[in-house]
């Protein structure tokens, strides 16, 4: 008798799984995402957004970075701005930009050359181009070889999102801390610039040896509301720059980034480099995207300095986390339907409803004070199933293998 | 009494070293959209709000219109500041919550704001978007061959400007010169398509050297350029420059044609792009026949943008 009932535990967790894996064998064919809206809406979405974008304690500012908006301007103004910015000694100058050719404007050029060649440590931005099949043709690109020349270090820019162009809307929760291109290891922008400042806290970040990172978002820049953390970092629009609105001090030994951050500060109709972040005020359905690329790398800086990472579960025990959640599930369901069956749908159904809310609040809890990204949305999946799942188990599956139960099922009782 | 002053000089030296190790204001200005000012304590006036300013706990920030402004607490937590009005320092300090809440306490207020959360029923306050954009009509309709931020070393500064379409021979101008608070410190009226601003005039002596200029027609405040900013190079800036120049100056002088031209290319070189433009124009004004100097001019405005 009891072996009998770990039997039926173990062939009804295999049972909900082989559901799991038919339901999703066909839905990679999509057929029912027409009719999925709710579906669709979600699809984007993370249980641990709303820790980023709702529930998180407030976080602090970061005075170490200074971002510097580049607008539409040309590269003459550009040229301007860094020498500018440079003769108050920032530890290090990052362009969060590509100037792939020379123009006919050569004044320009010559002028962005000045102000790149005005600047002691400058780092420029670069473009992983993978090859989606063969690593062996994977390239790189950069700007034009003349302004590459007169930075002291290159850095790669990509983010992890499902964008096909630069376009497209995007969302970006990861990001490559290193990639190998050709044997020879490329870092990441913001890693770079983070060294400047810490060599060992970005040292210590590329030890951990993940091949993505989870970024630990904290705040953006004047986003009038876009997400609920709008003011952590020192920002510079245009005329701040050429008026020198601004106190030398908050450049002198920081992290210096010019970016793009709309036509003004406070810009919110360029889309231009915008992200959708976990941080949205809107973590779900349609919403406007909230964050400025070079707010994004801004936002990994602050992590690597703060040595604030997240941890997160590798998928394998995410499997396995779901393989034991639905067993104990399924042991404790099939007690319930053996003993009180007259009582099986409203206690597993009551039961479901409380484990789901108890799951949720521990990723939550777990992110918050652990910094470990938890995920656990298979382990949802079968403990939602579970329930109607494992009577289908025993009202079909187990019915259908017994000559007694195939008998009933063609006896028609009196009424 | 000797070992009474040692220990009175341990002491003072033990309390200046704590006052000086603690945070000497209560706010850092993070980001400042918008003309902003503040006022510092105990000063009679206001002063322009600079990124990266520190705001002690008497201040008064001094809100333009449209401002968006950010702050830091010495603690680290931020606030900001949106739209006009006068904030008092001490006031925004109460605000900033320095402790920390529980997850717990988060996530239930959470909750309970998603089920206090009310549907907007009411289509009459749902009518705030269009399905239209607006463009203003006479902006930029005058367009200025100048760009829209010039640094200036020289005194002189000379504007030109296309005529806008339907414009007659009665019609004028009229050019507005305003301070970065948008008080206007000059106005000149001309019928002709350029002026001459010179800035060593008293009319428009300012200290911060900032300048917002703008043509405008006559009677109609619709039909007007974009706005040129320009900042005069003080004498501490650009230094190089400015050693440059005056060894220029002591082996060429600014009295004929060419030598302009040559004073152009430097200024053009050195970034100084109105500079420059003066000189072309004052070089083409002395030898209007020359159509090298018309040709050289054409294409510094084409390559800086001015023209196409």
């Amino acid at each position: 008798m009891f072996r009998k009932f770990w039997l039926d535990v173990i062939l009804g967790t295999a049972f909900i799984f082989g559901m799991m894996g038919v339901f999703q064998s066909f839905t990679a064919f999509k057929v029912f995402d027409v009719f999925d809206p709710i579906g669709q809406a979600f699809g984007d979405m993370e249980f641990t957004d709303i820790v980023f974008s709702q529930l998180r304690d407030d976080p602090v500012g970061d005075d170490r970075v200074v971002l510097v908006n580049l607008s539409n301007l040309q590269r003459g103004e550009i040229g301007m701005m860094l020498q500018i910015i440079s003769q108050h000694n920032p530890a290090v100058i990052g362009i969060d930009s590509f100037f792939y050719t020379p123009k006919e404007d050569t004044l320009g050029d010559m002028m962005l050359m000045e102000g790149m060649a005005s600047v002691e440590h400058l780092v420029l931005a670069s473009k992983l181009l993978p090859d989606p099949t063969d690593p062996t043709k994977d390239t790189i690109e950069y700007s034009w070889e003349l302004f590459n020349s007169f930075a002291e270090r290159t850095a790669f820019v990509n983010l992890v999102t499902d964008a096909e162009v630069q376009e497209d809307l995007k969302m970006c929760r990861e990001f490559y801390p290193k990639f190998d291109i050709g044997g020879e290891q490329q870092i990441a922008f913001a890693v770079q610039l983070a060294s400047y400042l810490d060599s060992a806290a970005a040292a210590d970040f590329l030890a951990r040896n993940n091949e993505t990172e989870v970024i630990n978002y904290r705040g953006n820049v004047l986003d009038y509301g876009a997400t609920k953390f709008g003011n952590k970092y020192f920002a510079l629009d245009v005329p701040d720059v050429f008026g020198e609105n601004f106190v030398p001090d908050m450049i002198e030994g920081k992290i210096v980034m010019f970016c793009y951050l709309g036509k003004h500060l406070g810009d919110r109709e360029s889309f231009e480099d915008k992200f959708y972040t976990p941080l949205n005020q809107k973590y779900i359905g349609r919403a406007f995207p909230d964050m400025y690329g070079g707010v994004v790398h801004a936002n990994i800086i602050s992590m690597i300095l703060n040595r604030d990472y997240i941890n997160s579960m590798s998928e394998n025990m995410g499997y396995l986390f779901a393989i034991l959640i639905c067993f104990f599930n399924v042991a404790l369901f099939s007690l319930v339907y053996k003993k009180i069956p007259k009582w099986y749908d409203g206690i597993t159904k009551l039961f479901q409803l409380l484990e789901i809310g108890v799951l949720v609040f521990g990723v939550i809890y777990i992110l918050e004070l652990y910094s470990f990204k938890a995920d656990i949305a298979v382990g949802m999946v079968a403990v939602a199933l579970a329930g109607d799942a494992l009577e289908v188990y025993y009202g079909v599956v187990k019915n259908s293998f017994t000559k007694e139960g195939r008998k009933s099922l063609f006896k028609v009782d009196k009424l | 009494m000797r070992k009474f002053i040692s220990y009175a000089f341990v002491v003072a030296m033990i309390l200046s070293c704590g006052s000086v190790s603690a945070q000497d204001y209560a706010f850092r200005v993070l980001a400042n959209k918008g003309t902003n000012q503040v006022k510092k304590a105990g000063a009679g006036q206001a002063e322009v709000l600079k990124t990266g300013a520190k705001l002690s706990s008497g201040d008064e920030i001094i809100a333009s219109d449209d401002a968006y402004i950010g702050l830091m607490h010495k603690s680290g937590k931020t606030t900001e500041i949106r739209g006009a009005g006068t904030k008092k320092v001490s006031e925004l300090e109460k605000n900033i919550n320095t402790g920390s809440s529980s997850i717990a306490s988060r996530y239930a207020s959470f909750v309970m704001n998603k089920m206090n959360e009310e549907e907007n029923t009411n289509n009459r306050s749902r009518l705030n978007a269009t399905g239209a954009v607006s463009r203003a009509t006479g902006s930029a309709a005058i367009n200025v061959m100048a760009p829209s931020q010039a640094d200036l070393l020289g005194d002189l500064a000379i504007l030109r400007w296309d005529a806008p379409e339907g414009f007659t021979e009665d019609d004028s101008y009229v050019v507005k010169i305003e301070n970065i608070f948008n008080e206007e410190i000059y106005s000149e009226e001309t019928k002709k398509t350029s002026v001459a601003l010179d800035f060593s005039d008293e009319d428009l002596a300012y200290d911060m050297g900032l300048y917002l200029v703008k043509i405008y027609k006559k009677g109609d405040d619709e039909i007007a350029s974009g706005e040129v900013g320009i900042k005069k190079v003080k004498s501490g800036d650009k230094v190089e420059v400015q050693e440059n120049l005056a060894n220029l100056k002591s082996e060429v002088s600014d009295d004929s044609p060419l030598n302009k031209i040559i004073y152009a290319s430097f200024y053009e070189e050195n970034g100084l792009i109105l500079d420059a433009l003066t000189k072309y124009e004052e070089a083409i004004k002395m030898s209007p026949d020359i159509d090298d100097f018309q040709e050289l001019y054409q294409n510094f405005l084409i390559k800086n943008g001015l023209a196409e």
